[in-house]
C-alpha cells in the first residue's frame, strides 16, 4: 500500500513537470519584486503595503495556476482514457485521491514557504512589524493546502464525471458557482449561529513578545474559519471518493 | 415581497440555472455527481434570489459620514458598523493602512493597544485620540492591536 502511494506521488510528479519550471521562476519574481521595498525609514508604509500587494497577488496566481493544473490532470486522464486504466488497476480510490491531495499540498507548501520567506525576511529589513510565524498559523489554518487541493479534486471528478454528455461546461460554471457560494454561506451560517458554540481555542500562530520589533499582542487567528475550512475539505475529499468509486463501477 | 429587483439579466441567469440543473441531473449516471450538481444550482438560486432581494442597497448604506473607507493590508477579526450615524471600524490586529475620505469635518476618536500608528505622518500614541478629519486622510497602522476607530457626530472612545 504504501509503495503504491508513491508510485502514485511519482506519476503525480512526472505529469508536473514544466510547472515545476515555471513554479521556480515565479520565486525569482517574487525576489525580484520583495527586493524593491524601501529599507528602513526610506519609504512610506503604504509604499511598502502596495509592493507586498504585488507579491500576494503573485502568489494568488500561481495558486490558481497549480491548482487548475492539478484539475486539469484529473480531467485529461478521464478524456483521454489514462483514467480508466488507473481505475482498472486495484489501487482502491481513496488513495487515488489521497495522492493526488497530498502531493497538490506539498507542492503549495513548498511554494509558499519560499514566497513567505523571501516576503518576511525583506519587511523585517524594512523594520515591518509582520509577524514571522503568521504565515505558518495561516497555512495550518488552509490545512497546509488541503483545503485548497480538496476542492479542486472534488469540482474535476465531478465535470469529469459529466464527460460523455458534453454538459462539462455547463459543469464546470455551475460548480464554480456553488463552491463560492457553499464558502460564503458556510461563513454566514458560522458567524450567525455557531459563533458562540466554539471554544476560545486558538490556532498556534503566536504571541511575539521574544520576537524583537514585532508586536507585542498579535491575538492569533479566530478558530472558526478553521473549523469551516476543516469541515469543507473533509467533505469534498469524501464527495471526490465516492465520485471516483462510482465511476470506476 | 418588497424590494425585489429582478431585472432582464437576473430572469435570463435564473432559466439558464434552471436548465442547467435539468442537464447536471440527467446527463450523468453517478448518483454523488447527480446530487453534488444539484446542490451547487441550490447554492447558485440562493445566492441570485439574495442578490435580487435587495442587498445592493444594504452595501451602499454602510459608510454614514463618510465617503470612501478603504482598507489595505493585513486585518484579523475586522469589522465595520453604523451606529447611530457614525462609522465604527474594529480590529484584533492589523498591519496595513485605512484611507478615509469624508464628506465634511468629521470628529473622529481612535483606540488602541500596541503597536504604532501615524495620522498623516504624525505618530499617534497608544490609548485613546481624539480630533477632526477632513476630506482625505490615511491612517498608517503597525501591528497594531485592539483598535477601535469612531468616525462621525459624537464619536468617542469606547472598547
Amino acid at each position: 500500500m504504501i509503495n503504491a502511494f508513491f508510485i502514485l506521488l511519482w506519476l503525480e510528479l512526472r505529469k508536473f513537470g514544466w510547472t515545476s519550471i515555471l513554479l521556480i521562476l515565479a520565486v525569482g519574481v517574487i525576489y525580484m519584486v520583495a527586493s524593491s521595498i524601501p529599507a528602513s525609514g526610506q519609504g512610506t508604509l503604504l509604499m511598502e503595503y502596495i509592493i507586498v500587494l504585488s507579491v500576494m497577488l503573485l502568489v494568488l496566481a500561481v495558486h490558481i495556476l497549480v491548482l487548475a493544473v492539478l484539475g486539469w490532470s484529473v480531467w485529461r486522464e478521464h478524456q483521454s482514457g489514462r483514467l480508466g486504466w488507473m481505475l482498472s488497476s486495484p489501487q482502491p480510490a481513496w488513495l487515488q485521491i489521497l495522492a493526488r491531495a497530498v502531493f497538490g499540498a506539498v507542492i503549495l507548501t513548498l511554494f509558499n514557504c519560499a514566497a513567505w520567506a523571501i516576503l518576511s525576511y525583506r519587511l523585517h529589513q524594512a523594520g515591518v512589524g509582520l509577524p514571522f510565524e503568521l504565515g505558518l498559523g495561516l497555512w495550518l489554518y488552509l490545512l497546509g493546502g488541503l483545503a485548497l487541493v480538496g476542492p479542486v479534486l472534488l469540482l474535476s471528478l465531478w465535470i469529469a464525471a459529466y464527460n460523455p454528455s458534453k454538459a462539462t461546461l455547463m459543469a464546470f460554471v455551475v460548480g464554480l458557482l456553488g463552491m463560492g457560494q457553499l464558502l460564503a454561506w458556510g461563513r454566514r451560517i458560522l458567524e450567525g449561529h455557531l459563533y458562540g458554540l466554539l471554544p476560545p481555542w486558538r490556532l498556534p500562530a503566536p504571541t511575539f513578545s521574544q520576537n524583537q520589533g514585532g508586536p507585542a499582542s498579535f491575538p492569533g487567528l479566530p478558530s472558526e474559519g478553521f473549523v469551516l475550512l476543516a469541515a469543507l475539505t473533509a467533505l469534498s475529499l469524501y464527495l471526490a471518493h465516492r465520485l471516483w468509486q462510482e465511476m470506476e463501477a | 415581497m418588497p424590494n425585489l429587483q429582478f431585472g432582464v439579466l437576473e430572469l435570463a441567469a435564473l432559466a439558464w440555472l434552471a436548465y442547467a440543473g435539468y442537464r447536471l441531473w440527467t446527463a450523468t449516471a453517478s448518483p454523488t455527481a447527480r446530487w453534488v450538481g444539484l446542490g451547487f444550482v441550490v447554492l447558485a438560486f440562493l445566492w441570485l434570489g439574495l442578490n435580487a432581494l435587495g442587498s445592493r442597497a444594504d452595501m451602499q448604506a454602510g459608510l454614514g459620514p463618510l465617503q470612501a473607507f478603504t482598507r489595505l493590508g493585513f486585518c484579523i477579526e475586522c469589522q465595520g458598523s453604523l451606529e447611530e450615524g457614525r462609522k465604527r471600524f474594529r480590529a484584533g490586529w492589523m498591519a496595513g493602512a485605512l484611507i478615509i475620505q469624508t464628506r465634511e469635518n468629521q470628529p473622529y476618536a481612535l483606540d488602541y493597544k500596541d503597536g504604532q500608528v501615524w495620522l498623516q505622518q504624525n505618530r499617534l500614541e497608544p490609548g485613546c485620540t481624539t480630533g477632526y478629519i477632513h476630506e482625505v486622510v490615511t491612517l498608517e497602522i503597525n501591528g497594531v492591536s485592539d483598535l477601535v476607530l469612531e468616525v462621525g457626530p459624537g464619536a468617542t472612545c469606547r472598547n
